[in-house]
């Protein structure tokens, strides 16, 4: 008698399966999500910008938030306003938050990204 | 379950793990433990990811950066630069021959841009071990939607919808197969796959079945639903050990999970599946040797008709297909006839996977919609001819294939456009090769091959692939004459009447394109002999060079022939009428003074 | 490869492997791969015992272990040496690599040198072309060898 036994065994199956793969599948399809990108290096590092990281996908996964991946960078030279975090929407610009604490985290979670509302904290410079 | 923030995808295919990679994961597994990261990051050897060349390979997600060469060594730094640090290793990224950039994403290399991965959907990105990464990417879903909700029929119509045409070699339509299989009424009937991929220098099968293997076991088992056969057999050539043991894993966790068995997922389709090794005869690729090789026998062909759906193993109607053939089966029934036949041409749709090797830059494994031509997938993706030479000719078909040169290239590959050019696509064999390969060599080489692997039943066969053979030694040793080539020419076709099997009747393929082909390079080796891509050593020259002999007479006491004069201290000369072409002088010389031209 | 010295024992472990299985004419060649396994090479004694043992004529047999390059009746060396002759290691230069072992150990193809330690033999192609030229020493694969590189290897097993 094998594990699985009807079509919707294995639907279910499937389902919960499919978070072996998640992070892979994101990669694949990496242009048409949400891109947040820590900045680390041993400049980012020190920042506490790995605090920050962990905090950031504990909270996508919390939200069930598929759409949106977690990258990570060297650091982009700008240590002044490190923990520094990117946001980068399909088709548009990335946007650079500094100095991001917990509470920053998750305002540009759910305000900024999820509710798409204007949040401040926005730097001037762009990375290029 | 366990959440990873990042996937470390390790190429587990036989090349990789030849040059280490297993040691690459452990490598990599304790140096995430050591920074306290091994629960945030998981480490996962795949099958091949088709890039041999630049093996082996490392993936990192979901950024895609994308290591090549990585060895060992370099585990420690991947994790404590890329993985704690965001900084990724430069040096390990790949650098697009040309501008000499890095590429950090394999999707944006050449050698990747125009393909298009459908039989090899899976090698590179699951673990071939966990049936529960198959499971993730729909895997069994087809066979569960096959027989719980469609009719056999229907079944077989969607495979002859779909134009899928069998990718072994002979290219005949997968669902008239398994339609005339369906016909015979049988108590016992079985699925065959056919993996006994015996072409020197193709691995397609081998990586879809170390890659993917599930894959191959969902359409053994959805072919034997539409065909009505409990039993399915995978001959696999036991050259194969790693394929053999990710197989013989498969099918004990298909088992454990349900796919295969009694009474599966409780309807009244039961379908069981076990391996048979060959033992090294490229003859039991031909279906009817095979079927005899499973019966315990010597793997010597018999006539068709009758054919194996009527009359196969142990007599009873079989249903064989390739490896790849059977791959595209479970993505053609998830995503319909027509999604398939979008791709490719219209007598050969779908894609093809191919083994590209010899001398060319990017050696590997690579999966194309068929109707890219030759001169895509030999320059674009495969990179150009290696240190720069000149593109001779490919070889495609393996031994029973032919040379396509210059004048082919931009031939959409087709099963029916490279047969009309004189050659084949068989199994996906391209071996491509420079100025540097002489061509009657290269027939040589083929013979040889054949000859030795003919078993010796036909008379045409035996006796004509040695003849050929013989014919062709004695023109790569500046003994053949015009008859010669005419020989040639004549017996290769009464071999291609008369033999009993597809081994015989193409033996003669690669003398037949080459001697079109490479007319007057056959006639410089028998009228001038000589041999111009200076391969063909008894038609070469020994030259003592004056600028560097040194007089020591080493030379002149090996040399068997007395071809060799010169005194002490003086420069030594080789008389050619003498010379019998030894290269004991080459051999013996301290000074580099001899050379061979 | 379990090089038992003592026969007996090497009888008794292809029994308990027959006893795993049916036994049925079909399963001749995963029989003979097994005892290849166990004895080193298919001797007489050897063909003659499978026959007994799966009832089938030694005749037969001996048909399918002349047949199948993989099998043996003459014993290997110690250290089996395989140069891969697939035909993208050919075009890569293999027969040089080949040439030069049958150089350094003075003998051809198929043969074992008189101390028992090294045979030689050619492979169809492992499917590892991206190694090309490839030469196997027992299970271990060796990658784009060339003529240079044989002393070395042979004297890793020295």
């Amino acid at each position: 008698m094998g594990k699985v036994q009807s079509k919707e065994d294995l639907l279910k199956l499937r389902e919960s399966c499919r978070q072996l793969l998640h992070v892979r599948v994101q990669g694949e399809r990496i242009e048409d999500l949400t891109q947040i990108t820590v900045f680390m290096g041993n400049s980012g590092y020190k920042s506490g910008a790995k605090e920050i990281m962990n905090h950031i996908f504990e909270k996508i996964q919390e939200l069930g938030k598929e759409d949106i991946v977690l990258l990570q960078a060297d650091s982009s030279g700008l240590v002044a306003f490190e923990p520094l975090v990117g946001v980068k929407r399909p088709g548009s610009d990335q946007v650079l938050f500094g100095k991001v604490d917990l509470k920053k985290a998750d305002e540009i979670l759910q305000d900024y990204i999820i509710d798409g509302n204007s949040i401040d904290g926005i730097l001037a410079l762009t990375n290029s | 379950m366990q959440n990873y923030k990042m996937h470390m995808l390790v190429c587990g295919g036989t090349g990789c793990k030849s040059a280490n990679a297993d040691q690459i994961v452990l490598n990599l597994k304790r140096s995430l433990s050591e920074c306290g990261m091994a629960d945030d990051v998981s480490v996962t050897q795949t099958g091949c990811f088709g890039f041999c060349e630049k093996g082996p390979i490392v993936k990192i997600l979901p950024d895609n950066t994308f290591y090549t060469q990585v060895r060992p060594e370099d585990a420690n730094e991947i994790v404590t630069s890329h993985i704690l640090y965001g900084r990724k290793v430069h040096r390990l990224l790949y650098k697009d021959q040309t501008t000499l950039e890095s590429i950090e994403d394999s999707k944006h290399m050449d050698f990747y841009k125009k393909q298009h991965r459908v039989a090899l959907r899976n090698c590179g990105f699951i673990d071939p071990g966990n049936i529960e990464e198959y499971i993730a990417r729909d895997g069994y879903l087809a066979l569960t939607e096959c027989i719980t909700s469609k009719s056999r029929e229907e079944v077989i119509q969607i495979v002859k919808d779909s134009g899928l045409r069998g990718r072994g070699g002979a290219g005949f339509p997968t669902g008239l197969k398994w339609e005339i299989s369906s016909r015979y009424d049988d108590e016992q009937k079985y699925v065959v796959c056919n993996a006994d991929e015996g072409d020197p220098g193709a691995f397609m099968d081998r990586s879809i079945l170390e890659g993917d293997p599930h894959a191959v076991l969902e359409a053994m088992a959805i072919c034997g639903y539409a065909t009505k056969a409990s039993e399915g057999r995978i001959y696999i050539r036991a050259e194969y050990p790693l394929a053999i043991k990710r197989l013989e894993n498969a099918v004990k966790a298909a088992e454990e999970y349900g796919f295969l068995g009694e009474k599966i997922l409780g309807t009244d389709f039961s379908f069981k599946v076990s391996l048979t090794f060959g033992a090294g005869a490229f003859v039991c690729g031909e279906e009817t040797a095979l079927l005899r090789s499973m019966e315990g026998g010597r793997g010597e062909p018999t006539t068709k008709p009758p054919f194996p759906s009527e009359h196969g193993l142990f007599g009873k109607p079989t249903t064989i297909n390739n490896v790849e053939t059977f791959a595209n089966i479970p993505v053609i029934i998830r995503q319909g006839a027509k999604w398939y036949r979008s791709m490719g041409t219209e007598k050969s749709a779908g894609t093809k996977v191919f083994a590209l090797a010899g001398k060319i830059n990017n050696v590997g494994l690579i999966e194309v919609p068929m109707g890219t031509t030759l001169r895509e997938v030999i320059f674009d993706i495969g990179g150009g001819i290696k240190d720069g030479k000149k593109f001779k000719a490919v070889q495609t078909g393996g031994p029973s294939g032919g040379c396509l040169t210059e004048k082919d290239l931009d031939t959409p590959i087709d099963f029916d456009n490279l047969v009309a050019k004189g050659s084949m696509m068989g199994s996906g064999g391209m071996i491509v090769m420079d100025e540097d390969s002489c061509m009657p060599a290269v027939a040589k080489f083929y013979l040889q091959f054949t000859q030795e692997e003919s078993c010796g039943k036909c008379t045409p066969c035996r006796i004509g692939t040695t003849r050929l053979l013989e014919l062709l030694e004695l023109i790569c040793n500046g003994e053949g004459t015009m008859e010669s080539l005419e020989e040639l020419r004549r017996l290769s076709s009464v071999i291609k009447d008369t033999a009993l099997c597809g081994l015989g009747q193409t033996a003669p393929n690669p003398v037949l394109s080459t001697l079109n082909a490479f007319w007057d390079e056959y006639v410089a080796h028998v009228v001038d002999k000589k041999c111009p891509a200076g391969v063909c050593t008894k038609l070469l020259d020994y030259t003592i060079h004056a600028d560097k002999c040194k007089g020591c007479t080493m030379c002149f006491r090996v040399c068997p022939a007395g071809a060799i004069s010169g005194k002490v201290k003086e420069v030594h000369f080789i008389d050619v009428s003498k010379c019998i072409k030894c290269g004991a002088c080459m051999d013996t010389c301290k000074f580099n003074a001899i050379t061979r031209g | 490869m379990g090089m038992v010295a003592d026969p007996k024992s090497q009888y008794e472990e292809l029994d308990k492997f027959l006893l795993t299985i049916a036994g049925t004419e079909d399963e001749l060649i995963k029989v003979l791969h097994r005892a290849q396994g166990i004895f080193g090479y298919l001797s007489d004694d050897v063909q003659y015992y499978v026959a007994e043992k799966m009832k089938i004529p030694v005749s037969k047999v001996y048909g399918v272990v002349t047949f199948y390059s993989y099998f043996t009746t003459k014993p290997k060396g110690k250290h089996r040496i395989s140069v891969c002759m697939g035909t993208a290691c050919y075009v890569r230069g293999a027969e040089p690599v080949l040439e030069e072992f049958k150089k350094e150990l003075n003998i051809s193809c198929d043969e074992t040198t008189p101390d028992g330690k090294f045979s030689l033999d050619t492979l169809r192609c492992v499917g590892a072309c991206g190694l090309a030229p490839v030469v196997m020493v027992g299970e271990k694969v060796y990658g784009h060898v060339t003529p240079d590189m044989v002393k070395d290897i042979l004297a890793e097993y020295a």
